[in-house]
């Protein structure tokens, strides 16, 4: 069996992950959908959607470190995480300019705020996932020793 | 899938067999996992009887350990006892 592709039992989990995210989306997008036709509007457009879609990747990326579905057996951690990191970093950084850029061109400060609270949200799923990936990695470690 | 679950398709409990066929080649899950390809909770998971796994992962198991299917995955029926 080749390690660098993931294994069955994680295949299994990231596509039971998977499944269950994108129910998560779709419900928290009509739920959206329908506090917007009663009239309750928690946040402007598009932020309202881009927060709804990083949340539920964020769900999808802390639930696969969580059940060690997130590299394959052959890939070096390290990489990974740097990786990871790296991509994580860019998405911030495009969510927090297109957020922007859909503002008014004499942008308010509630627009701002939108990309910023993108960015703070980002950040703050990043920093929960590498937590875990940590805590983890200290588990394993103390588990292989026994 | 490999029938390691009772007639009632009941959780399978722990397959202590593949336990002590690793621990008889002074393997750890980890060296074990690595020979296989695959990552050490999925062979802890197949220990504990948390997994099911599929015969492809069964065979190569036994392959690396130089053990038969049934000595590791086949469970006794309750009437054979």
């Amino acid at each position: 069996m080749r390690s660098n592709q993931f294994d069955e039992m994680q295949t299994r989990k990231r596509n039971e992950i998977g499944n269950q995210t994108f129910s998560l989306l779709v419900i928290l997008l009509m739920l959206d959908t329908l506090a917007y036709n009663l009239g309750f509007r928690w946040m402007k457009y598009p932020t309202n959607v881009f927060l709804i879609v990083l949340v539920c990747c964020g769900v999808y990326f802390i639930r696969s470190v969580l059940h060690g579905a997130f590299a394959a057996p052959g890939q070096k951690r390290g990489k990974t995480i740097s990786m990871t990191l790296g991509i994580m970093a860019l998405s911030m950084a495009a969510v927090t300019i297109v957020s922007s850029l859909f503002g008014r061109s004499g942008s308010t400060e509630k627009s701002q705020g939108g990309g910023l609270l993108l960015a703070a949200v980002s950040g703050g799923i990043l920093l929960v996932g590498v937590v875990i990936q940590v805590v983890k990695n200290r588990k394993e470690r103390r588990e292989e020793n026994k | 899938m490999v029938a390691v679950t009772d007639s009632g398709g009941e959780r399978m409990g722990k397959n202590l067999r593949l336990k002590s066929a690793r621990a008889a080649k002074d393997w750890s899950q980890k060296d074990l996992a690595e020979a296989v390809g695959v990552t050490r909770q999925t062979i802890n998971a197949i220990e504990n009887g948390d997994y099911n796994p599929t015969i492809k992962l069964c065979t190569a198991i036994c392959r690396t350990l130089g053990v038969t299917l049934n000595q590791l995955f086949w469970e006794d029926e309750p009437n054979e006892e």
